[in-house]
């Protein structure tokens, strides 16, 4: 009975500690929320100082002069298209991977994990040789394909990992009730999958939503086509800097996703108790 | 229920993406598109407003403006090789811009054209057999940018014009309080910048002295300035902020614009930053006392950026006449006078705003300048040659063994 | 008949696997097998024509490539102390953090703040805390740490990508961490604790193996991350001071885009690619050996 309290305590003083760190993870947030009201020249003066004036003139500026609602748009699109296509495909390809023992599931795996470990960098120049090839460059349809495409080796990778935990049974069971087999994975294999899938919905909608390279390398030439992230990143070279614009811009297209993360963060663990009750 | 929601999602995402395969390319047929790629992010509000009055003048046009400030050769390189190469588009001029002119327009017949800039503006367009495939945008300088009221204030009244009096005015404006350098040494192109003033040979000119360096006619440790150079970059430790590698041009720009530093070295490129940090600042350009007397003092000036027109391009006229009107017409002198507040490469009498500028314009008029040497040295110059300089700046390596890497590197190729 | 049952059963699985791998074929595996050609070629990334060289460009980088080979030690070496730090940091939060309560929610969404947010505003952040941050707590406590210039010395500034990449992506790998806690049946601890069992004894005999899915997902999700290292290079520290901070992805993209070698650039990326496939290999087989089977 007695070593009940001290391990609470242990854990009481732990909790108190890591969430004091979590301040510091915090601080950017804050930086960047103060800086964002400040002329250029205070910013790089004081970057500690509060602002002098908290006029939202910026933002307002920056709202009309980079068409946010344009921006807001395409991004919206883009993330929206990219999530939905890779939780309908990817959590199938995961499944399936990882219930067939076969040498075709085996190269499957090989080719759909490999560019996890290839650096973007080093083949982005005939990707977009091969984009213009298909006549994608310039549109939007080719942005979210590219975007799926890179998007799918680590969820695939995160679901397959977690599909090896479901038990087999349950698929056998809907088996022998005479459900096929693509009945069988929507109405028992992917509701177990929630948990992780919530994962996967919310670091790609993050990866999307904050996308800079794809969009600047597939449709860079179509600023009607931009999204936020990229159109805020046009504003800095390596001898100018508009951080007047960009630092409400970054606030502003934040908040989406701040929300977006508060919200799911709740399904994320309601999905996982959900799944956790096996069988 | 879960499966009513989940094939209703699916059904969602079917349409969306049918729908965007179809409906992107809706444009109306009759109107033709020019696509531009600009470099530069500044100006911007002025430049949108003569893209506004070409396409008023040109009903059925429309202009289609990528900016790429930020990693521009990698983006342009990028459209160029999926085959969406841009109908005008501007570059580096020098070893970069070369890489491009085979997809150029040579516009060495048109007279018409050519004569609208200057001569020396025009040189920076020229390929390797003196036909001319890219047009200059504006000059621009380089050199030490010094305070004028830090100096004032530290009693300085004459600019050093060697290494020992830039040494004596350093310490006079320590003992001022005032940070004599500040130069962005976290910046490999501003080090790389810094180091062709001490290879320039002034009776060769730049070209002149890149084609000895390559030629391996003139070695660095027979430059007469060169040994300077380390001279030099002792007196930017010594005399510098308490972490010199740490300083980038934001912060470089910013204390000089704020007198907490005397100097540094940028060109008048960096004009609209720093109006925007202090637009009172007293500043001026110091030609380089890299040598033993005010004749050897540098001060480098060229036109950088040079445009280029596809000479495949489907509306060749139109892209050519887009060219022209950015470079040479009224509104694009606006542009780059007023916008950006440099000195066109085009003729004009139209006054500039810039002070750098301005202030330039004199040592050019009395033929003070010279060509810049790190655009037409070999290939990725300063982002190899730079490390090498922070490392001495480090101490990690001896002025010798800088001497030998530069060596080897302008005489590989 | 039994072939028959077969065909259906490729079918199904074409049908399941196959689009998947489509968008991975279109956007990485082709484009990156496509990339190779290049190798044998000299070519500047731009012109009409490129030079066959043959293996040239490989014996270069076996001979004659010392900021390569500098990158590949510098990333090897951030690979470990980021793979640690960042698992043994992020477990430490998730474990605390994992109980669903008002506090740890907040908590958590505090953790994943530099996840959201784009690199290039984290940069200046990083900028403005390590030059006038620092300094100010350097006049309050008088401590020589703060005093380092960390981004101007070679040795230092290794540390300082190592800490900000940790500090932006602990976010990722918490959630991980917590999805994988929380699985853990609740009646296991308890029964554990009643027994007398410390914090300690329950967390390596039930806890650890029971979310070992998840330690693997996280290993090599950060391997990978650390061996594709370019973003925080790119915008904040550009490599420097003297190529102290140059890591391959890095150096291959300078290569191809600002070296203009693009034949020498792929060559390069192929010599890595196969390098960190056998890495990568090695770490899977380690950690999946010791995954317990459901």
């Amino acid at each position: 009975m007695n070593k009940k309290p001290k391990n609470l305590r242990q854990v009481n003083a732990l909790t108190i500690i890591i969430f004091l760190c979590s301040i510091f993870w915090l601080m950017p947030l804050v930086l960047i929320f103060i800086n964002s009201f400040k002329p250029y020249n205070d910013m790089i003066q004081d970057f500690l100082a509060l602002p002098k004036s908290w006029s939202l003139a910026m933002y307002i500026e920056t709202w009309t002069k980079f068409k946010f609602p344009m921006l807001i748009g395409n991004t919206l699109l883009y993330t929206f298209c990219t999530v939905i296509m890779i939780v309908l495909m990817a959590p199938m390809a995961a499944y399936k991977l990882a219930r067939t023992k076969s040498r075709l599931s085996k190269v499957c795996f090989v080719l759909i994990i490999m560019p996890m470990m290839v650096p973007f960098q080093s083949y982005m120049i005939t990707l977009t040789r091969l984009v213009a090839n298909v006549n994608l460059t310039g549109k939007r349809m080719g942005n979210i394909l590219v975007n799926i495409g890179l998007c799918m080796p680590l969820a695939v990778y995160m679901i397959h990992g977690f599909v090896k935990n479901v038990p087999i049974e349950l698929e056998e069971c809907a088996c022998i009730d005479g459900a096929g087999k693509i009945r069988t994975y929507f109405s028992i294999v992917l509701p177990l999958l929630t948990p992780i899938l919530t994962t996967v919905v919310v670091l790609d909608t993050l990866a999307t939503w904050n996308d800079i390279i794809t969009n600047q390398l597939i449709v860079g030439g179509n600023a009607s086509a931009m999204n936020i992230q990229n159109a805020l990143y046009m504003q800095f070279s390596a001898q100018t800097a508009d951080w007047e614009h960009a630092l409400p811009g970054i606030v502003m297209s934040m908040i989406p996703s701040l929300i977006f993360f508060i919200t799911m963060q709740k399904h994320i663990v309601g999905g996982i108790t959900a799944g956790a009750v096996k069988g | 229920m879960k499966k009513k929601t989940i094939s209703m999602v699916l059904a969602a995402a079917m349409i969306a993406t049918t729908m965007l395969g179809t409906g992107v390319i809706a444009s109306a047929d009759d109107e033709v598109t020019l696509k531009v790629f600009d470099a530069h992010a500044y100006g911007l509000d002025e430049y949108a407003e003569m893209v506004k009055a070409f396409e008023a003048s040109h009903p059925g046009v429309k202009i289609e403006v990528q900016h790429a400030a930020n990693d521009s050769a990698t983006l342009l390189q990028s459209r160029v090789n999926s085959g969406d190469i841009p109908d005008v588009f501007d570059v580096e001029s020098g070893t970069s811009a070369k890489k491009y002119y085979e997809y150029a327009y040579d516009w060495t017949d048109d007279t018409d054209v050519t004569s609208l800039f200057n001569e020396d503006a025009l040189e920076t367009g020229r390929d390797d057999d003196g036909k001319i495939k890219s047009l200059p945008w504006t000059y621009e300088n380089m050199g030490l940018i010094y305070n004028k009221d830090c100096f004032e204030k530290a009693g300085i009244e004459a600019l050093p014009t060697n290494m020992d009096e830039l040494a004596e005015a350093c310490q006079k404006l320590k003992d001022a309080g005032i940070t004599p350098f500040a130069i962005a040494a976290k910046e490999t192109w501003v080090l790389g910048q810094v180091a062709t003033h001490f290879m320039l040979d002034k009776s060769k000119d730049a070209a002149g002295t890149v084609e000895a360096i390559e030629s391996g006619e003139l070695a660095f440790a027979d430059m007469p300035n060169w040994s300077n150079f380390f001279k030099f970059l002792d007196l930017t430790v010594e005399y510098g902020p308490d972490k010199p590698l740490e300083i980038d041009w934001e912060t470089s720009e910013n204390m000089l614009a704020n007198g907490e530093a005397a100097m540094i070295h940028m060109g008048d490129w960096c004009q609209s930053t720093l109006d925007s940090f202090n637009p009172d600042a007293n500043l001026a350009f110091m030609p380089f006392p890299v040598g033993s007397s005010e004749d050897d003092a540098t001060l480098l000036s060229s036109c950088n950026w040079t445009y280029i027109v596809n000479k495949d391009s489907e509306n060749l006229d139109l892209a050519k006449e887009y060219c022209e009107y950015i470079l040479s017409s009224e509104e694009g002198q606006k542009w780059m006078c007023e916008g950006v507040g440099a000195v066109p490469g085009v003729k004009t009498d139209m006054a500039v705003s810039g002070k750098l500028a301005n202030d330039a314009k004199t040592y050019i008029a009395d033929g003070k300048t010279n060509g810049w040497i790190h655009t037409i040295a070999p290939q990725s110059y300063t982002d190899t040659c730079g490390p090498y300089i922070q490392s001495y700046m480090l101490g990690d390596m001896s002025a010798d063994e800088v001497t030998e890497l530069f060596q080897e590197f302008w005489t590989a190729g | 008949m039994k072939n028959n049952k077969k065909a259906k059963e490729l079918a199904v699985f074409a049908l399941f696997v196959f689009p998947a791998v489509a968008f991975v074929l279109f956007a990485t595996d082709i484009p990156f097998v496509m990339n190779l050609y290049y190798s044998v070629f000299d070519w500047n990334g731009v012109g009409k024509s490129m030079t066959f060289v043959g293996l040239d460009n490989y014996i270069k980088i076996f001979t004659h490539d010392t900021l390569f080979w500098k990158g590949v030690r510098f990333t090897l070496k951030f690979a470990i102390f980021y793979v640690i730090i960042v698992n043994l940091l992020s477990l430490t939060v998730a474990i605390v953090m994992a109980r669903e309560n008002k506090v740890n929610s907040v908590g958590r969404a505090f953790y994943y703040v530099p996840y959201i947010i784009s690199l290039t505003a984290i940069s200046l952040i990083w900028k403005f805390i390590l030059g006038p941050g620092f300094e100010a707590l350097y006049t309050v406590t008088g401590w020589d740490i703060f005093n380092w210039s960390w981004l101007g010395t070679p040795k230092l500034a290794f540390y300082v990508v190592v800490i900000m990449a940790v500090w932006q992506n602990l976010g990722f790998y918490m959630v991980n961490y917590i999805a994988g806690i929380i699985a853990v049946p609740t009646e296991l601890l308890e029964a554990a604790r009643i027994d007398g069992a410390t914090a300690f004894q329950v967390f390596k005999k039930i806890t650890l193996p029971l979310i070992m899915p998840a330690v693997s997902i996280c290993m090599l999700t950060s391997l990978t991350f650390a061996f594709k290292l370019f973003d925080i290079i790119m915008v904040f520290t550009k490599g420097g001071p003297a190529n102290s901070t140059v890591s391959v992805a890095y150096n291959i993209y300078k290569e191809a885009f600002v070296n203009s070698k693009y034949g020498l650039a792929t060559a390069k990326s192929l010599v890595f690619v196969v390098f960190v496939l056998l890495v990568t290999a090695i770490q899977m087989k380690i950690t999946k050996s010791k995954e317990v089977e459901a």
